[in-house]
């Protein structure tokens, strides 16, 4: 099929108040902007995220015809899908924060290999936050969700949400400050 | 029907119908209200991240008949925990649950209060489900996909149908969803070489036994007749059928078995072969 005959159907399956796109359909065109959401969500675990994206999507086949009828069913399975990452990680608590390693100037050596570190060092802050911080960024910032609508995903108050992505944020600076610094060090060496 | 995806879509990120849905997530400039150029450029920073770092993923091509397969999971776990729940009740309120199954009025609730309507007589060597007993599951919209039709009736997700073996026991049970056209009497019965291996488990109080390990394929039976409500009275959320809910036994899985439909009093038999795994 060709991208912009996609495109047309990607928008009828996610628009309008109701919709009646058969499920297959919605999976074939929405599972891997889905599945890129739900890889962030469990800290680019792929297997957790396939696991995830499996299981939101099983609870949404089971009443289908209810939430095409509600209208927007990729809002719906962000929800399931935002809510499960957090509930796991609560129930199984498999991987508590993780700390970064201490020094990472041994592996700047241009500018470019400092964007690199850098953007490693996010993505590793990122997956070591806690869970509700990280859904609350990757939906804000990978999403681009308004802040109303992650409130309504996750269950809590915009203010919340405000609050844990100021939060998530405030500790990313912190982490990606040092390796720019590292690479700024080596660089007047 | 495919459960796959296409194969091109897996592969090739240039020919994915998904590639344009990828959040443009370097095109909003807002901050988000959490203020500062240093935090706008952490936003911008994790936005290149988080976009750069799952660009080219793909999600599994196969996903569609895995997310079926773990719903026949799901269902199958949820009959069972069903029976378990019956079992509990029937041993907590024994005298309760015998006068219910004494006097079952036709129709039950509601029901009840209208006059009740002639028994159909079951086909010989099956055992009658009427009207009275039938269900209102509620069915994805596209269940038919999954569901294999004979005549009259549709054996609801039998295209890959599932059964699971009972802890330390030589039997699988599995459910079975059973759609028969409002007004129409059908039998459905095994025949063929499966029959000395599945049996039915429709009768009254057949899912009692369930959970506690004590069926045998001689308690299930070898077809089962069953009494379409009349169009005004289905329960039924799929319009013109009548839904019946019970299980099936088998003692071998993966095996075929091939079952013979027929209306009464109409129709030549019409059999279908579905493959029960795991």
């Amino acid at each position: 099929m060709q991208p912009l005959a996609a495109l047309g159907r990607e928008q009828s399956v996610s628009a309008g108040p109701e919709t009646n796109v058969p499920f297959e359909d919605f999976v074939r065109y929405r599972s891997a902007a889905l599945f890129r959401t739900a890889l962030l969500l469990t800290g680019q675990d792929r297997a957790e995220a396939e696991d995830l994206l499996q299981g939101a999507l099983e609870r949404a086949y089971r009443r289908w015809g209810r939430i095409c009828r509600a209208g927007d069913p990729e809002r719906y399975v962000r929800r399931i899908l935002a809510n499960a990452s957090t509930d796991r990680w609560r129930r199984l608590r498999r991987r508590p924060e993780r700390e970064l390693p201490p020094d990472a100037a041994g592996l700047v050596e241009s500018d470019h290999a400092a964007d690199v570190v850098e953007r490693d060092f996010l993505l590793r802050a990122l997956a070591g936050l806690p869970p509700r911080q990280r859904a609350v960024l990757v939906l804000r910032y990978f999403c681009d969700l308004p802040e109303a609508e992650i409130a309504d995903a996750l269950g809590c108050s915009a203010g919340t949400v405000k609050s844990q992505a100021s939060r998530g944020l405030a500790r990313l600076r912190a982490i990606s400050e040092t390796p720019r610094a590292q690479a700024q060090e080596v660089s007047q060496r | 029907m495919s459960d796959d995806m296409p194969d091109s879509a897996a592969s090739n990120p240039e020919a994915d119908p998904q590639a344009a849905a990828v959040p443009d997530v370097t095109a909003t400039s807002d901050a988000a209200g959490v203020g500062g150029a240093a935090v706008d450029g952490t936003v911008r920073r994790l936005r290149a991240a988080m976009k750069d770092a799952v660009a080219g993923e793909h999600p599994p091509a196969n996903l569609l008949s895995q997310v079926r397969a773990r719903r026949r999971r799901h269902r199958a776990r949820t009959a069972l925990v069903s029976a378990a729940v019956v079992v509990i009740g029937v041993l907590v309120f024994p005298p309760a649950a015998s006068q219910l199954r004494d006097a079952s009025p036709p129709g039950g609730g509601p029901a009840a209060a209208r006059p009740p309507a002639p028994l159909p007589r079951a086909v010989p060597g099956t055992v009658l489900k009427p009207c009275n007993l039938q269900i209102g599951e509620q069915l994805p919209l596209d269940w038919r996909r999954e569901s294999v039709q004979a005549g009259p009736v549709w054996l609801v997700d039998m295209k890959q149908a599932t059964a699971s073996y009972y802890h330390k026991h030589k039997l699988a049970i599995g459910g079975l969803l059973v759609q028969v056209r409002s007004g129409v009497t059908a039998s459905v019965k095994v025949v063929g070489p499966a029959s000395g291996h599945f049996r039915f488990l429709f009768a009254p109080g057949d899912s009692i036994k369930g959970v506690d390990n004590r069926y045998t394929l001689k308690d299930g039976e070898n077809g089962v007749t069953f009494g379409g409500c009349p169009a005004s009275g289905e329960a039924s959320f799929v319009s013109g059928y009548t839904q019946f809910g019970g299980y099936f036994l088998i003692d071998k899985i993966p095996q075929r078995v091939t079952l013979e439909v027929q209306a009464v009093g109409g129709g030549r038999p019409v059999r279908v072969t579905i493959l029960v795994g795991y």
